[in-house]
């Protein structure tokens, strides 16, 4: 099955205004999409942890984190981010056509 | 799951509490005023809090839907004239700053905030600086939710009584863990609280301790009693609750308060004090912590908020919650004025709260998730 981002939405507590994002996608990330991500950045991964936390920091761009496992990514998005970053972001996910809030 | 936010609402309910609100949902239908019976919850509830929070008469607890319904009630009733001043401070909840942001937008009143020092406190000094000859209500926090500073109420009481003011307690994150004595605060002190929190009740109650029965009526309607009068009755407390009660809900408030009495307020307060200063120190040893704020000498609210270097609070939050099962708070915790002059604003803090089921293996968890975290900056 083909990966790809199903929805995009504000986290729990945060403001439609706050430059964070939580990606849903149709399979759970791996350690080959996370490596990915990671390109042009730097990853912190933490297999040891009750479950492998990674976080990746493209400055400019964005820092995200989630699980190795799990189909949730938490993004905060750089304030020199654009839309073509959050483009480049859903297609490096997997493309898509996400329901929910893009903005 | 590590539950760290009792400060927003306890979990799980003692199952005391849940057995008392299905009972009510179970029983035959219960019509506090409405009809003949014994006790009812509602009662059973106002007697508890009045030996709790030492109100002198049960009939002085209203019962209402939730310590942000009883503030806004205080507060549109205490100050009601236009061109009224309000004394509060930095570190309330919205419940607290909002209905006087309206009323100052409507240009109805005049507030000024006191400050707190760098130990989160506000000083009964600075109230009293601040009131002015149109001062009509003192509104102050007893415990901060954002940071779990208790302050100086009984000072403050002192100095709006000396004034002829009235004060407005925001005890929502108080009552249940720290001792109140409403009877022995000097002046005209009414108090909000929370039922859901550390009073262990169900959500959608609360309730305002009365001063007095002056305090100008909100809603009215409904009591189940004179209905041939055309005014709502003035007697207290039906002078404040109109509509049909959540039965339920005051029985399971009555239950958790039950509870609390049965614990000990003072011994409470000790437990989480004792936690707290262990996930304190657990923290303070951690790289690239930094405690909010930075010294506590009194810790029995059980409220820890912290940072960490590298993380943003919401990050941090996310990383606990996901990979460690752990729930925190992390933001402004609805006290968006407290964070300027602590220096967490804009982001906020993590806050970690401790309530009636937290253990100390439950704060190692945490300062042992935090630890790995930090680590992992290294």
């Amino acid at each position: 099955m083909v990966r790809e981002v199903i929805a995009i939405r504000v986290p729990p507590g945060c403001l439609r205004s706050a430059p964070v994002r939580e990606y849903e996608l149709s399979e759970p990330v791996d350690e080959a999409l996370m490596r990915r991500l990671a390109e042009g950045g730097t990853l912190q991964y933490f297999p040891t942890f009750p479950r492998p936390l990674f976080r990746i920091d493209r400055p400019q761009e964005f820092c995200t984190q989630g699980i190795v496992g799990s189909p949730v990514l938490r993004v905060t998005f750089s304030p020199s981010a654009d839309a073509g970053t959050r483009e480049a972001l859903r297609l490096a996910l997997g493309g898509g056509s996400p329901c929910g809030e893009e903005g | 799951m590590v539950y760290l936010n009792h400060a927003a609402t306890t979990h799980p309910r003692p199952p005391e509490v849940v057995s008392a609100v299905v009972a009510a949902l179970s029983s035959a239908p219960v019509h506090p005023g409405r009809g003949a019976g014994g006790q009812d919850p509602l009662t059973e509830a106002r007697f508890a809090l009045a030996e709790l929070l030492e109100v002198d008469g049960a009939e002085r607890i209203a019962l209402l839907p939730s310590a942000t319904y009883a503030l806004n009630l205080a507060i549109a009733g205490l100050a009601p004239q236009p061109g009224d001043h309000v004394v509060t401070t930095l570190l309330e909840h919205n419940s607290v700053l909002r209905p006087l942001a309206h009323a100052v937008a409507a240009g109805r009143l005049r507030v000024s905030y006191v400050s707190p020092d760098r130990l989160g406190r506000v000083s009964a000094e600075d109230v009293e600086r601040a009131l002015e000859p149109r001062t009509r209500l003192v509104a102050v926090t007893h415990v901060s939710n954002a940071t779990g500073c208790i302050q100086p109420i009984r000072e403050i009481a002192a100095v709006a009584a000396q004034k002829g003011v009235a004060l407005l307690v925001d005890a929502s994150q108080s009552a249940g863990v720290l001792p109140l004595g409403h009877r022995t605060l000097p002046g005209r002190v009414f108090v909000a609280f929370a039922g859901h929190k550390s009073l262990l009740g169900p959500p959608g109650i609360g309730g305002l301790v009365l001063a007095d029965d002056r305090l100008p009526q909100g809603v009215v309607g409904g009591t189940g009693i004179r209905s041939e009068e055309p005014l709502h009755p003035p007697e207290l407390p039906l002078r404040h609750e109109a509509g049909t009660p959540d039965v339920p809900a005051a029985a399971g408030l009555a239950a958790g308060v039950r509870l609390v009495l049965a614990r000990g307020v003072s011994e409470e307060g000790a437990r989480r004090g004792r936690l707290a200063t262990r996930l304190r120190a657990r923290l303070a040893a951690t790289a690239g912590v930094s405690l909010s704020p930075e010294l506590e000498p009194d810790p029995r609210a059980g409220i820890v908020a912290f940072r960490l270097a590298g993380w943003t609070p919401g990050d941090l939050g996310d990383a606990l919650l996901r990979s460690f099962d752990i729930e925190v708070r992390t933001g402004l915790h609805c006290a968006p004025l407290v964070h300027a002059p602590l220096g967490t604003a804009p982001l906020g803090t993590v806050r970690a709260s401790i309530g009636w089921s937290t253990t100390e293996t439950d704060i190692d968890a945490l300062a042992d998730a935090v630890a790995a975290l930090a680590g992992g900056n290294a």
